[in-house]
């Protein structure tokens, strides 16, 4: 009986069929997330015209804006996880010229800003074979620049632009291209390529899913990496961190086919983590059934908190709910759903529950995003609601 | 080779919904994944639609994943499901003729290789799986367990019944061949 399996052959168009499902995969989980998060932006979509508009029409605005934090200034508004991050960000700078890749270089006109320029095979991701509308489309160069950052312990934001030298398919551009999109900010899939031991060594290897903000024409974009830090352990002062991008996707599919860029965009981030704005609150409340709440975390743009579980559940078994001081739920911030944003709400005071996920995504959930919400709030909240069906409740004050 | 509280690491990223982390996850077991669907189908298209279904099943219900250390036999389990529901959809076929296989550098030849995976496949369903994650994936008895949700006094059992049926089947070949 053989041991092993090696003599058969493993086909190299494998890679192709998993990095197809990745990118489904994270075309699920965005889409999944705008399904959430919909409601929300669509009342916020004429503003964002707005926005557009005025710089459509003053296209030397930009240009007078401050240096550190215009680019943050300029698309923190357009993106799902928003955030006032121009006013804590700094220039991101390169550590040491002979670090990086060769491609590395620094930008006179930026100050040492991180910049790469990497050749980019333009490729298409498709569910049919033989797809007829697989077009093939010219290589082109991709040169992307990680100006500004800023840096909270749950997560570090990157102000990036890319710059393409032929610009960017149709594909790229759904506020464009895309017949009622309501959104106003465009999406750009991506894979990092990360490294598992980040932990062993002493940079911090990145993840990053996706890029948010705008095309300001044809050939740049501007927008915002969000890189979730809740799940490493990073030093709490500051860092090296590794972002490693080798595959941009478009969102806006064309008859089921996906266009990508392939290339090798390697940064090497000095980061600052500024702790002064943030606040944990020890909670370490915990009810007869197992469920409770150790603490609670407020950074200046988002807030979570740590679940305490009977032993029989595990976190996909419960879904984190936190509301403002007004009662109204807050909205999600990045990739995870146990993590909200303080944009713009009043966070004061915020009211935290542990509900049953099947029954939170089913049934809750719908109270708040049901039509005549603000009405049925005069006499209940959405905070006053959990209460009544949540497996844990608990509230906690900021100062 | 990766060291075990790495893989740990990227399973809990991955179990928190980090597609990276499980993009890598998938790319140390990709290979395993891929033979062992080519053993279930021995057809190099329908294996790679079978390792694409399971990645994007794994990630979907990758809540149901209770310990870490059985991502391997989790995913086997997924590998499975996939395989089982591929094929029900589609018309077997198979050409030896039309299959690239490498020429293994040591042990049996390739003939009779094929002789040995042509009685794996007519085995009922559960000895199929049973003999393929035993002897190909070298899973031991309580992961093939876990990964078929079975007693492992049924693993044994199958397994037993198995191996006397490929014996017989083989001898038969062999007998008919001469």
């Amino acid at each position: 009986m053989p041991d092993d399996m090696d003599f058969i052959p493993v086909p190299a168009e494998l890679d192709h069929r998993i990095d197809n499902a990745l990118h489904q995969l994270k075309r699920e989980k965005h889409s999944h997330f705008l399904r959430k998060t919909s409601i929300a932006f669509a009342s916020a979509a004429a503003a964002v015209a707005a926005f557009f508009t005025v710089c459509a029409a003053n296209p030397a605005w930009a240009a007078t804006l401050p240096v550190i934090g215009s680019l943050f200034r300029s698309t923190q508004t357009e993106v799902s996880y928003k955030g006032d991050y121009a006013k804590n960000a700094y220039a991101a700078v390169n550590p040491d010229a002979n670090a990086g890749t060769a491609e590395q270089t620094f930008s006179d006109a930026a100050g040492k800003t991180l910049t790469v320029t990497s050749a980019a095979k333009v490729d298409v991701v498709s569910d049919k074979e033989n797809d007829a509308s697989a077009k093939a489309l010219p290589d082109d160069e991709i040169t992307m620049e990680i100006p500004e950052v800023t840096c909270t312990s749950k997560a570090l934001y990157l102000a990036v632009t890319l710059t393409s030298r032929n610009g960017f398919p149709e594909g790229f551009r759904q506020t464009e291209n895309e017949p009622a999109y309501s959104l106003g900010y465009d999406c750009l899939s991506l894979l990092s390529d990360g490294d598992a031991s980040e932990e062993n060594t002493s940079a911090v290897t990145l993840s990053a899913d996706q890029m948010q903000g705008h095309y300001t024409d044809a050939s740049h974009f501007e927008g915002i990496i969000r890189c979730d830090l809740s799940t490493m352990t990073v030093p709490a002062d500051s860092f090296t961190a590794k972002l490693k991008i080798t595959k941009l996707y478009g969102d806006l599919p064309d008859e089921m086919a996906y266009q990508n860029y392939t290339g090798t965009w390697d940064f090497t981030i000095p980061v600052r983590v500024d702790p002064s704005r943030e606040q944990t609150i020890a909670v370490n409340d915990k009810n007869a059934d197992g469920y409770g709440i150790a603490s609670v975390t407020k950074t200046p743009y988002e807030v979570t908190a740590d679940m305490m579980l009977p032993d029989t559940k595990q976190n996909a078994d419960v879904f984190l709910a936190i509301c403002d001081a007004n009662g109204d739920l807050l909205e999600y911030q990045g990739e995870n759903t146990d993590t909200y944003s303080t944009y713009e709400r009043d966070t004061s005071r915020i009211f935290i529950f542990i509900c049953d996920s099947d029954d939170y995504l089913n049934n809750l959930k719908g109270y708040y995003y049901s039509d005549d919400y603000a009405a049925k709030k005069d006499t209940m909240n959405f905070a006053q609601y959990l209460k009544q069906h949540a497996l844990y409740s608990t509230d906690v004050s900021f100062d | 080779m990766q060291k075990k509280e790495d893989t740990d690491l990227l399973v809990r990223k991955a179990v928190r919904g980090n597609i990276d982390a499980y993009g890598q996850l998938i790319e140390q077991n990709k290979a395993y994944l891929y033979r062992t669907a080519f053993l279930y189908c021995k057809d190099e298209e329908n294996a790679m639609d079978i390792v694409q279904d399971a990645v994007l099943s794994g990630f979907r219900n990758i809540g149901s994943l209770k310990e870490p250390d059985y991502f391997r036999t989790w995913l086997t389990r997924i590998l499975i499901n996939a395989a089982k529901e591929h094929l029900r959809k589609i018309v077997p076929f198979e050409s030896l003729e039309t299959t690239e296989i490498a020429v293994p550098e040591k042990g049996i030849p390739v003939e009779e290789k094929w002789d040995l995976y042509e009685a794996i496949d007519n085995l009922p369903e559960k000895m199929k799986t049973v003999v393929i994650l035993k002897y190909f994936n070298d899973l031991k008895l309580n992961e093939i367990a876990e990964a078929m949700q079975i007693p492992e006094g049924s693993v044994s059992a199958y397994l037993s019944r198995a191996k006397m049926l490929l014996q017989q089947c083989l001898k038969e070949g062999y007998t008919y061949a001469r």
